[in-house]
């Protein structure tokens, strides 16, 4: 089915500079989190599809970037709580597609980030944020619309966690 | 090494990689996920189509299947229940059905009568706090009724509502959500068992 291949389609200059500007370092977010650069990849295009239908409106915001952050994590907090028949396919997917688009080694298989994808979710994202998105206490909140003092137990929380798995000292000065 | 010093340095080698990396098209990006939301939403208008039109092959099924023994039914005039005494009933179950929908299915039916009942008993529900009559089939019926799931059932003419029970039984209630009292209960299976 070939619904929608060859239609024009208008996409402003502001928004091709959004998208070219933050695709990696979303990317980057969105496979520290889901561990796989494929659903890496389908999780930042649907956020960056969201944020073209949204353009109008987004491209009046001060802080494009912290609203694309918070809609990889939202993304990605839905494909992982709902467990679709989707995301199992994007998976199988995932495995066959391995072989033709190389890996990103650094986030899929380096052992920190093999230890933060292993912490509870809210944790993860927070110092996926934190590190990769060099956010810091109040900005991580309010991506994730949380209170800060629920970030700085989180952040805690995670880097006692991971410390004990890396074999490093947990302490920090963030 | 701090965690944190171990967390920043993961992150620059991981930001130096991405940095290497080739940003899609944004043209293509989006083309395509529209198609697949196109796609998506494509598949369930037909998803939805066709359940409601399965929905409404069953209703009119269970319409025809019902009161074919029982009423004439027409667009004209409204649905007249014979009266019959003591129990009488309908089920039917789908026969010869692919593995996935319903085309291709037959529509079974079969009746029944309080001769088809060996005993009945009256039990508190919990769930309609009121008391339901559960019916013990005769063997042959009970083999009759066995695979049987959807039934319209009748006591001397006035709908109640009649579903599987353990092996054997068929559980009647007022309707859906609705049990009687204990007397009508017991007065309604002590009318079953003397039409039998």
């Amino acid at each position: 089915m070939s619904v929608g291949v060859g239609e024009p389609i208008e996409l402003s200059q502001s928004f091709e500079g959004f998208f070219s500007g933050e695709y990696r370092s979303l990317l980057g977010l969105a496979t520290a989190l889901c561990g796989n650069r494929v659903l890496g990849e389908d999780v930042v295009q649907e956020a960056m599809f969201c944020a073209s239908r949204q353009w109008s409106k987004l491209s009046t915001y001060d802080d494009r970037a912290r609203w694309a952050s918070g809609a990889v994590v939202r993304r990605y907090s839905n494909l992982r709580r709902g467990r679709s028949r989707e995301s199992r396919a994007l998976h199988r997917l995932a495995g066959r597609r391995d072989t033709r688009v190389p890996p990103l080694a650094r986030l899929e298989t380096d052992s920190f980030w093999d230890a933060v994808r292993n912490l509870p979710r809210r944790q993860r994202e927070c110092i996926a944020l934190h590190y990769l998105d060099d956010l810091d206490v109040s900005e991580i909140a309010a991506t994730l619309e949380i209170a800060e003092a629920t970030v700085r137990v989180h952040l805690h929380t995670a880097r006692k966690a991971l410390a004990t798995v890396v074999g490093e000292d947990e302490e920090s000065d963030a | 090494m701090t965690i944190d010093t171990r967390g920043r340095e993961a992150a620059r080698r991981a930001l130096e990689e991405l940095a290497a990396l080739d940003v899609p098209d944004v043209e293509m990006v989006v083309r395509s996920r529209r198609a697949q939301r196109r796609q998506r939403r494509t598949a369930w208008v037909f998803s939805a189509g066709a359940v409601l039109l399965a929905g409404a092959g069953v209703g009119a099924l269970a319409t025809r299947d019902g009161s074919s023994p029982h009423a004439s039914v027409s667009q004209s005039t409204p649905t007249i229940t014979p009266v019959r005494s003591g129990l009488s009933f309908v089920s039917f179950h789908w026969q010869g059905c692919p593995f996935q929908g319903i085309d291709g299915c037959t529509s079974v039916s079969d009746d029944g009568t309080s001769s088809d009942v060996a005993a009945a008993s009256v039990r508190n529900d919990d769930a309609t706090k009121g008391s339901v009559i559960v019916v013990t089939l005769t063997p042959a019926a009970a083999q009759r009724f066995a695979s049987d799931s959807v039934y319209r059932a009748y006591i001397d003419g006035v709908e109640v509502n009649m579903v599987p029970g353990a092996s054997g039984t068929l559980v009647l209630s007022r309707d859906a959500v609705n049990s009687w009292d204990t007397n009508t209960a017991r007065a309604l299976a002590a009318r079953i068992l003397a039409t039998r």
